[in-house]
């Protein structure tokens, strides 16, 4: 088993541009709520994964990191009418990003916009598809 | 028993041995990604009459290049319903610092050294291998070859032809039996 930080592989069908089954790699990790500041999220990302995730590939790679409740408790809730489930997901692309001199985390910025949703996924897919990256 | 290839074979196999293989499949290139890094072929599937494709990754520098030759035959193996070990076997121009099990099948008689021909298993199937053996190797593979005994042998596995040839030996052993040549005794290694 090779462990190059990619935990989820995605291909989609349906593309509407030159790739029709456009892929996209996905390093995931979860944080509780503290690493959150106004217009970023900052986290502490092991050096591997970054430069697992800043290099050259033919499949673009993301990271994303899921923010959950620092209560246990707090991560679900059910009721009859619902099923509610605390997280929000934040996504960057580390592309290009440049070496680092650090010897075990780099601290890296998600921007609070970039919230992972099915809309943003979708439109990370169709720019693929046309040979862009996310 | 191994099924699928690692990534050190993998990363082996030149863009345009498979370029070449895809082409001589039905496979046809449809374009080009990220500044000639990557390349899309589609084949139309006759079955189900969808378009399959296959990234092919053109530059070995990529991060991802063993894996994504990985992905092109996990697809291959579907669309030809044979294993990829097998598909490798046909695109494997050579494999370095390899060992190999067989038995020798075949030597040219020579004065001290001369060319041998063994049966090893290669990517999961019986290849001819030839080796130009000198001395003292050249006689364990007469001992092996009359006393049919399988040796075990390293080195590079460069594709000929329809056949294989090991270069760069750096290994020779019989197998079962361990040959002492300074003494000339033959003891039997306990398995």
């Amino acid at each position: 088993m090779d462990d190059n930080s990619v935990d989820l592989g995605l291909a989609a069908r349906g593309g509407t541009g030159p790739i029709l089954s456009p892929r996209l790699e996905l390093q995931l990790k979860c944080t509780s709520r503290d690493v959150v500041e106004e217009n970023f999220l900052r986290y502490p990302l092991k050096l591997k994964n970054y430069n697992d995730s800043r290099i050259s590939t033919l499949v673009p790679r993301i990271l994303v990191v899921v923010l959950v409740p620092d209560n246990l408790a707090d991560w679900l809730h059910q009721r009859e009418e619902e099923l509610c489930l605390r997280c929000c997901g934040y996504w960057v692309s580390l592309r290009e990003m440049s070496e680092t001199q650090n010897s075990s985390t780099v601290t890296v910025e998600l921007p609070r916009l970039n919230r992972f949703t099915v809309e943003a996924l979708q439109s990370i897919l169709q720019r693929i598809s046309f040979g862009g990256f996310p | 028993m191994i099924t699928v290839p690692g990534n050190e074979i993998l990363s082996t196999i030149e863009p345009d041995v498979l370029e070449a293989y895809l082409r001589k499949k039905g496979w046809h290139e449809r374009g080009r990604l990220y500044d000639n890094a990557g390349a899309i072929w589609r084949r139309r599937d006759e079955s189900s009459n969808e378009d399959l494709e296959i990234l092919l990754p053109l530059k070995k520098s990529l991060g991802d290049y063993a894996i994504r030759i990985g992905d092109a035959l996990k697809t291959l193996e579907v669309v030809e319903k044979r294993s990829q070990l097998d598909i490798l076997s046909d695109l494997l121009t050579n494999v370095t610092n390899v060992e190999i099990q067989a038995i020798v099948t075949d030597i040219q008689v020579s004065n001290s050294s001369g060319t041998v021909t063994l049966i090893g298993i290669v990517m999961g199937n019986f290849r001819k291998i030839n080796i130009e053996l000198d001395e003292p190797e050249y006689t364990l593979a007469i001992k092996a070859y009359q006393e049919r005994l399988s040796v075990v042998c390293s080195g590079d596995l460069i594709k000929e032809g329809s056949y294989f040839v090991l270069k760069n030996l750096h290994n020779f052993v019989l197998v079962g039996t361990h040959y002492d040549l300074a003494t000339n005794v033959t003891r039997s290694t306990q398995c």
